[in-house]
């Protein structure tokens, strides 16, 4: 049963719940953005990356939606300071997923690269392979994160659980990049160095989206440990 | 030439109150230092509140400081005006110096200079029962805020949802600060308008309207140092925390002035925030600050009560 008055505080909730989704949504992308390079469609991939940085944007003015809720006096300031970063945590997550798109898509070499040696060495096709299983152990992660946050409206210890699950999914993901980049270090003989470089960044960034997810997590279990340990 | 006596006892209550309401006004510190409430709201909460405090619930503590200390026929308005200006510049002198002294502590003490000077017969049962109440102030506030804070703290584990979590601490908080408003305003309205009723320059209703709106204008007007001072030194204490004290200072206040024994606000404040911080495991007890409370409960009536009864002989010259 709602509580006599509290509906402003369960609006902000819900402004926070749809930044998540907002911010899954891009993270989703990273999916397209995989199949697009296993094809080394240059141009399909820019077209994603361009579709990321458009849904990104959408996640922005759902956070700045958000945040100027939760300045209009609903929220205890300790409170308040911790959904505020919970949304910039997650928010950041979005903003990883776009630096991601944007390293692929900005050099149009590392498609050839690939394909022309995928046809000399078959364990390009394993790497590429990879690098899919990593955007679905990340973008798993991101979505445990949006259901983290979304149980936060209505049950923190469930919040708290989905959180801890956040975790350890970014643990897989450490996994699977630790792996991808020893395999990308053991093809340097068949790939230029800037490609080598290049898809070591990506690697790291597409991580990276994992890590700050977690960051996003780590804050919702400090929530509840505050307020209801 | 009498009127005029009167009306002074009367400005001299009102700047007891003045006085009251200026250092007591932290009692909604906490809300304001947590950011629950904006400080001119916190004025005006606190204002109103021990102001209908004073009103609804002072009748007991004034009719103690009537005739419950020093004879009734004693006091007569010249009495009231000096007894009131002794406790009250002693107050102002030592916030100045930045001593926690208890508006309580001082009356009761001008009270004991007063019967010296005027050789009447002092109620040692009452100043006695008063002195257990002293300790008992903080003491029972520390138990209370034990058990407050441990209970309350289990039943909002029970509340799963935040919102809902959220909006329960900003109103317990306020409203405790509120009762805590409440409860300063009965108990300690004796201490303001005790001695003009005593006096019989007005009915114990009227005192405690005067002595009200005395406290009220003080809160208003200088509140604000106090409250944002208590407030900067409570950011440790989370919403719960604060309710918690709020209430145990509150109830134990309130409990007192009911039985019409004044009592100090800061120490039923300060035992409360103790026995909240037990439930935390702090065991570490602010030892300073232990020593300063008791060193004002013993030497704040003795001062007074020496100054006064200067006060009283001095004037007894002209």
């Amino acid at each position: 049963m709602p509580f006599f008055g509290a509906k402003k505080e369960q609006e902000a909730f819900k402004a926070l719940a749809r930044h998540a989704v907002s911010v899954c949504e891009t993270a989703r992308m990273l999916s397209e953005l995989f199949q697009a390079l296993s094809k080394y469609d240059h141009a399909l991939i820019e077209k994603i990356a361009k579709k990321i940085g458009a849904q990104e944007y959408e996640a922005d003015k759902c956070r700045r939606k958000f945040e100027s809720g939760l300045y209009e006096g609903a929220f205890l300031p300790l409170f308040r300071s911790d959904l505020f970063n919970l949304a910039e945590r997650t928010d950041t997550v979005a903003d990883e997923v776009k630096h991601v798109g944007r390293a692929i898509a900005r050099r149009e070499k590392l498609c050839v690269e690939l394909k022309k040696a995928a046809k000399k060495d078959k364990k390009i096709r394993t790497l590429i392979d990879g690098l899919g299983t990593l955007a679905a152990k990340v973008i798993e992660t991101v979505e445990r994160l949006t259901d983290a946050v979304k149980a936060l409206e209505t049950n923190v210890e469930k919040a708290s659980v989905l959180a801890e699950q956040t975790s350890k999914l970014e643990e897989d993901v450490d996994v699977i990049e630790d792996q991808l980049t020893r395999n990308i270090y053991d093809l340097e003989r068949s790939l230029d160095v800037v490609t080598v470089l290049q898809l070591r960044d990506i690697v790291m960034w597409t991580g990276r989206v994992a890590n700050w997810a977690e960051d996003a997590g780590d804050i919702i279990a400090m929530i509840a440990m505050k307020h209801w340990a | 030439m009498i009127e005029l006596i009167a009306l002074l006892a009367i400005a001299a209550a009102i700047y007891m109150g003045w006085n009251l309401g200026s250092n007591d006004a932290g009692c909604i510190g906490a809300a304001v230092g947590g950011g629950v409430i904006i400080l001119r709201r916190a004025l005006i909460l606190v204002g109103i509140f021990a102001l209908l405090g004073a009103v609804i619930g002072g009748g007991q503590v004034i009719q103690t400081f009537r005739g419950d200390v020093i004879p009734e026929g004693s006091i007569t308005p010249l009495v009231a005006t000096i007894a009131c200006l002794s406790a009250g510049v002693f107050v102002t002198v030592s916030t100045y110096l930045k001593l926690p002294v208890s508006t309580t502590h001082a009356i009761i003490g001008a009270m004991i200079g007063l019967g010296f000077a005027l050789g009447v017969s002092i109620n040692w049962g009452t100043i006695g029962k008063m002195g257990i109440v002293w300790v008992a102030t903080p003491t029972f506030a520390l138990l209370l805020g034990f058990v407050i804070y441990k209970y309350f703290k289990k039943a909002m584990r029970r509340v799963k949802k935040p919102a809902t979590a959220n909006l329960i601490l900003k109103v317990s908080v306020i409203a405790s600060g509120c009762y805590l408003a409440y409860a300063l305003g009965a108990n300690n309205i004796g201490n303001v308008t005790g001695l003009i009723a005593g006096a019989d320059i007005a009915v114990p209703l009227v005192a405690a309207v005067i002595g009200g709106t005395a406290i009220l204008i003080g809160v208003v007007t200088l509140g604000s140092r106090v409250i944002e001072t208590v407030g900067k030194g409570m950011t440790e204490i989370d919403p719960s925390m604060a309710f918690a004290a709020q209430l145990s200072a509150a109830l134990v206040m309130n409990l007192f002035a009911i039985v019409g024994m004044p009592t100090a606000v800061s120490h039923a404040v300060v035992g409360a925030v103790m026995g909240v911080g037990f439930v935390k495991g702090s065991s570490a007890v602010n030892t300073k600050l232990a020593r300063n409370i008791i060193l004002t409960w013993i030497l704040t009536p003795i001062v007074v009560a020496l100054i006064t009864f200067g006060a009283f002989k001095v004037v007894g010259l002209f």
